[in-house]
């Protein structure tokens, strides 16, 4: 009985909250009145960007950015979640590629359009790495060596269908060695050791994980796979100035739920572009190997929609699309 | 129930989740390409295939523990069923409030409830002292103080 | 030498000793409370380091992450519930032992080998980084497999009563690993559709679920009474005696050997070193039967490799840049953000950092015996609440625990799913720690394999013709028939007690 009314009281306080909360009529503030949740989708570097992304874009703001990892699924469950919040403003994802990647790979409920672009803020190019023993300098002694042997050429990727999977395969397809290819999927990040120590030929991952490694000269990187150099590694020849046509980077932005009131969209665009532009953010790009690329939301539309198409038929090439 | 016949209801409900984690893997995931390429059925299939021979083994374990007669030495205490699933039911409760109510109500709700049914509290004074230290000492070290991120309401929000 | 005195001034000074501290208790914080880890612990204090200069930042990170594995064993030991994957097998002696009224024995123990394990695992950093990290280099995927396939096997020192129930929970933990995207192939497997399912089964989860609800379940078999935990001996705040555990200095210096090698080698971690160190201890102990009854040794063992393992994943941390777990991938973050790119050259570019950074490990372990060996006192007290009420207070902390790992709702009705299902499995006399050791193995075990022989095209030979490999599957095999020998003689003689 004691407990019955302890239960009542309770749905008491809950009642008379509720009824303070939706009896209040909300009044039309300016955005934001609350604090912003940003998901994120995966951890390490993503993670990393986000929380010094949402500080400053706090700042800007006046109201807390809050990071909230939510990660699993290939992106799969943080998208989910996001795409069914209410579409406020105040639940963004902290997006990349991965919307297109996972979305053409099948298993998941949604696709880029559930989506409201906010910005483009990051991007990170890829690069190619081998070991410094096999001698090549450039991608065409990489192509030519390989195409006059019978041997294939193994390749450490993240896993089937992943990033590095991907821009792998564009590549090795346009240096015309595409069929002396075997990609071997690791479950995590270890590719430079297992480059270091032989077993693999050839990696593409992000250029902070070679640096070091490019630094004592143990391996060598061939090649970035963007249409400019970068910064991290401006000794590194991008595909194209080697004459292998291919532009591929990762991009990172900030998207909402579809519906979400074009005027709150521009605000948070605008604290994405000041924090893209701060110090903070310019300082973790240098150490940590990525660049601020500030692009507003209908530029970022557009990428996003483009990308989609091309992430599709490459996919579909590689037999992992639908 | 004895623990024989326990025994052997766990071996026949091991074997039965073994068959059909088999079926399941069999029938939903693909094969490998060769090559090096077990694919991703290989392993869930061979566990699933290891379960069931490990309990059909347990099961003929067991009876021939029964002709033996020399087993009953351990008592395994009996299953409290009903406290068991009253618990899974209020932790789905508070699951499926979480995000509705928010941390802040959720976890009162539930710590009477528990208190209350599970653990069979009576005081008053007690209940309402627990629900309500709990909730705000979490609240504030785990919330505020350590920065971990608590679920706020979608239909009410205290913060 | 000049840039180690630098290194020790900048690690020395009381801003970055006050950092380290910080760090400590914010991770015995949350290494203590069953449900918190250090993982969670190390992502809230990233931002922190942010404004901070490199040594302090990178101080105050490392303490998190000693901290947090030290922690623990306190939750272990006390309550049963590990505050972390890498204490599972402290539960296994240590909760005995506080059963018996030696809680603070056991604590007491557990710190002081932690701390040993962590200094001996610095040492060893400190003189062989580069000899160590040629080593870790070798292991590749068909030798990691290998040794996780010995790790596997300590499967049979953990099943108690019954072999076979110890078995058939081991494989239980693999195939719940299994649930979820596919590692390699990228494809969700035994998720029907779901998007919760499609994330995994977090092994942390399913640890609190696995520990702490059987607790809360046993809890309400009570009468209301307001007893004590656990109906326990009076409880006492003794510490252990130097003598013992100075008799305990050999056991103590081979468990960290074997966590510091473990560490170094990427994929493994903190759990395998454990569970690995346990049964080491067992095999070689006088007293084979004790364990598992409250066995110091068996608290000893664990704490030490564990600890250890710190310092042997700075190992490839810092001298190829491989992070070995989550949480180190945060520590490796938050090296990078400063301006400290770990791998070969960082001992040319940052050696200032590099020592600081060694001064700051052992400023952590300072810390932690300081505060742990102050906090042994109050932890004890724990065991005074009545059952009951420690029984709710464990459930909300884990539930937050649970939320917490992920922020979603999914992993609070998997614990609750999973901590029935241990319930009644306890119930059933089925030993629940091989669940935890098959979890923490299972997809180690299937990714290594699965990548070993796409680098060999479909052959065997790739486990076949490393010489580390078969080592490693030669004492995996050794340690199985080992296993059956014994239990055949025990059959045997019991036998003969029987007629």
């Amino acid at each position: 009985m004691k407990m019955r009314l302890a239960l009542g009281g309770g749905f008491a306080v809950l009642a008379a909250a509720s009824v303070l909360s939706l009896g209040v009529p909300q009044a039309r503030a300016e955005f934001p009145e609350k604090p912003v949740e940003m998901t994120v989708l995966f951890g390490g570097t993503a993670s990393t960007i986000a929380q010094v992304l949402s500080e400053t874009m706090a700042g800007e703001l006046g109201e807390p950015v809050v990071p909230v990892s939510r990660t699993g699924g290939g992106g799969a469950v943080g998208y989910s979640h996001v795409m069914a919040t209410a579409p406020d403003g105040y639940s963004i994802v902290w997006n990349s590629n991965s919307v297109n990647t996972t979305a053409h790979v099948g298993h998941v409920p949604y696709s880029y359009e559930d989506f409201v672009p906010i910005a483009r803020v990051s991007e990170e190019t890829p690069a190619l790495a081998v070991n410094a023993a096999r001698g090549w300098t450039s991608l065409q002694d990489m192509a030519r060596e390989v195409s006059a042997s019978d041997d294939h050429l193994k390749v450490g990727i993240s896993g089937k269908g992943s990033f590095t999977h991907l821009v792998s395969a564009a590549l090795f397809d346009a240096m015309g060695i595409g069929d002396q290819v075997t990609f071997i999927a690791y479950g995590d990040g270890k590719a430079p050791v297992e480059l270091l120590a032989g077993r693999i030929d050839a990696a593409i991952q992000w250029p902070g994980q070679f640096k070091s490694y490019v630094d004592t000269g143990d391996l060598s990187v061939l090649a970035v796979t963007g249409s400019e150099r970068i910064d991290f590694l401006p000794g590194v020849p991008t595909a194209q100035e080697q004459g292998v046509d291919i532009d591929i980077t990762m991009w990172r932005g900030l998207a909402a739920p579809k519906d979400t009131p074009p005027e709150v969209v521009e605000k948070l665009a605008a604290a994405a572009e000041a924090a893209t532009n701060s110090e903070a953010f310019r300082k973790a790009a240098a150490t940590m190997g990525f660049q601020p690329a500030y692009a507003g939301p209908q530029d970022f539309a557009a990428l996003i929609a483009r990308d989609d198409a091309f992430y599709a038929g490459l996919l579909k090439k590689l037999g992992l699309g639908q | 129930m004895t623990d024989l016949r326990k025994d052997l209801v766990l071996g026949l409900v091991l074997l039965a989740a073994g068959a059909g984690w088999s079926a399941l893997a069999w029938a939903t995931l693909s094969p490998g390409f060769g090559g090096g390429d077990i694919g991703p059925r290989a392993f869930p299939l061979a566990f699933g295939v290891i379960l069931m021979g490990l309990s059909a083994l347990f099961i003929a374990n067991t009876l021939g523990r029964d002709t033996g007669g020399a087993a009953a030495k351990e008592g395994s205490a009996s299953i409290l069923w009903g406290p068991a699933l009253l618990l899974l039911l209020e932790i789905a409760v508070y699951g499926a409030l979480l995000e509705k109510i928010g941390f802040v109500l959720a976890t009162p709700l539930l710590v009477l409830a528990v208190l209350g049914a599970n653990l069979k509290i009576r005081g008053p004074l007690t209940l309402a002292a627990m629900a309500a230290g709990l909730t705000a000492g979490c609240w504030l070290v785990f919330g505020k103080l350590l920065g971990i991120y608590l679920p706020g309401g979608t239909w009410v929000d205290l913060g | 030498m000049d840039m180690f005195l630098n290194a020790a001034l900048l690690a020395l000074d009381p801003w970055a000793i006050g950092a380290v501290g910080f760090g400590t208790f914010i991770g015995l914080v949350f290494g203590s409370i069953p449900g918190l880890t250090f993982t969670v612990a190390l992502a809230l204090a990233l931002p922190v380091t942010f404004a901070m200069d490199s040594v302090p930042a990178t101080g105050l990170l490392l303490g998190t992450y000693i901290g947090g594995m030290t922690g623990g064993s306190v939750s272990a030991i006390l309550l049963g519930i590990p505050g972390t994957p890498s204490a599972a097998a402290t539960v296994m002696d240590g909760h005995p032992m506080a059963k018996r009224g030696q809680a603070s024995i056991a604590l007491g123990a557990a710190v002081v080998a932690s701390v040993f394990g962590g200094i001996f695992s610095l040492a060893v950093m400190i003189v062989s980084v580069n000899l160590v990290s040629r080593l870790a280099i070798g292991f590749g995927p068909a030798e990691i497999f290998a040794l996780v396939v010995f790790g596997l096997s300590t499967i049979c020192g953990l099943c108690g009563g019954s072999i076979l129930k110890g078995l058939i929970s081991g494989v239980v933990g693999l195939m719940v690993m299994t649930v979820g995207m596919d590692q390699i192939e990228g494809v969700p497997r035994m998720t029907f559709g779901s998007i919760g399912l499609m994330s995994g089964v977090s092994l942390l989860v399913a640890m609190i679920g696995l520990f702490a609800v059987p607790f809360i379940i046993e809890a309400s078999a009570g009468d209301g009474g307001g007893q004590g935990a656990g109906r326990m001996a009076r409880i006492r705040a003794d510490l252990p005696g130097l003598r013992l555990l100075l008799s305990k200095a050999w056991l103590m210096v081979r468990c960290s050997a074997l966590g510091t090698g473990i560490g170094a080698i990427p994929g493994t971690g903190g759990a395998i070193a454990s569970f690995l160190a346990y049964d080491h201890a067992r095999r070689t102990s006088a007293d084979k039967a004790s364990f598992g009854q409250g066995n110091l040794d068996g608290v000893i063992a664990p704490e030490a490799a564990n600890n250890a393992v710190t310092g042997g994943t700075l190992i490839p941390l810092l001298s190829l840049g491989i992070p070995g777990d989550p949480a180190t991938a945060i520590v490796l973050a938050g090296l990078m953000i400063h301006g400290i790119s770990p791998g070969p050259a960082l001992f040319m570019n940052h050696a200032t950092e590099v020592y600081g950074m060694y001064v700051a490990v052992v400023i952590a372990y300072l810390w932690v015996l300081a505060l742990q060996l102050a906090g042994i006192r109050l932890f004890v007290h724990v065991l005074k609440i009545p059952r009951e009420l420690l029984a709710a207070g464990v459930l909300v902390l884990c539930l937050i625990g649970a939320w917490s790992v992920r922020n979603s709702v999914f992993d609070i009705y998997a614990m609750g799913i999973i901590g029935v299902a241990a319930y009644v499995l306890v119930a059933l006399r089925v030993p629940i720690t091989p669940i935890i050791l098959g979890m923490v193995l299972g997809p180690t075990i299937e990714n290594e394999f699965r990548t070993a022989l796409m680098l060999s095209g479909g052959s065997a030979d790739i486990f076949l013709h490393s010489p580390i490999a078969l080592l490693f599957l030669g004492l995996a095999a050794l340690v199985i028939v080992l296993q059956a020998v014994g239990e055949i003689r025990l059959r045997a003689s019991q036998q003969k007690v029987n007629a």
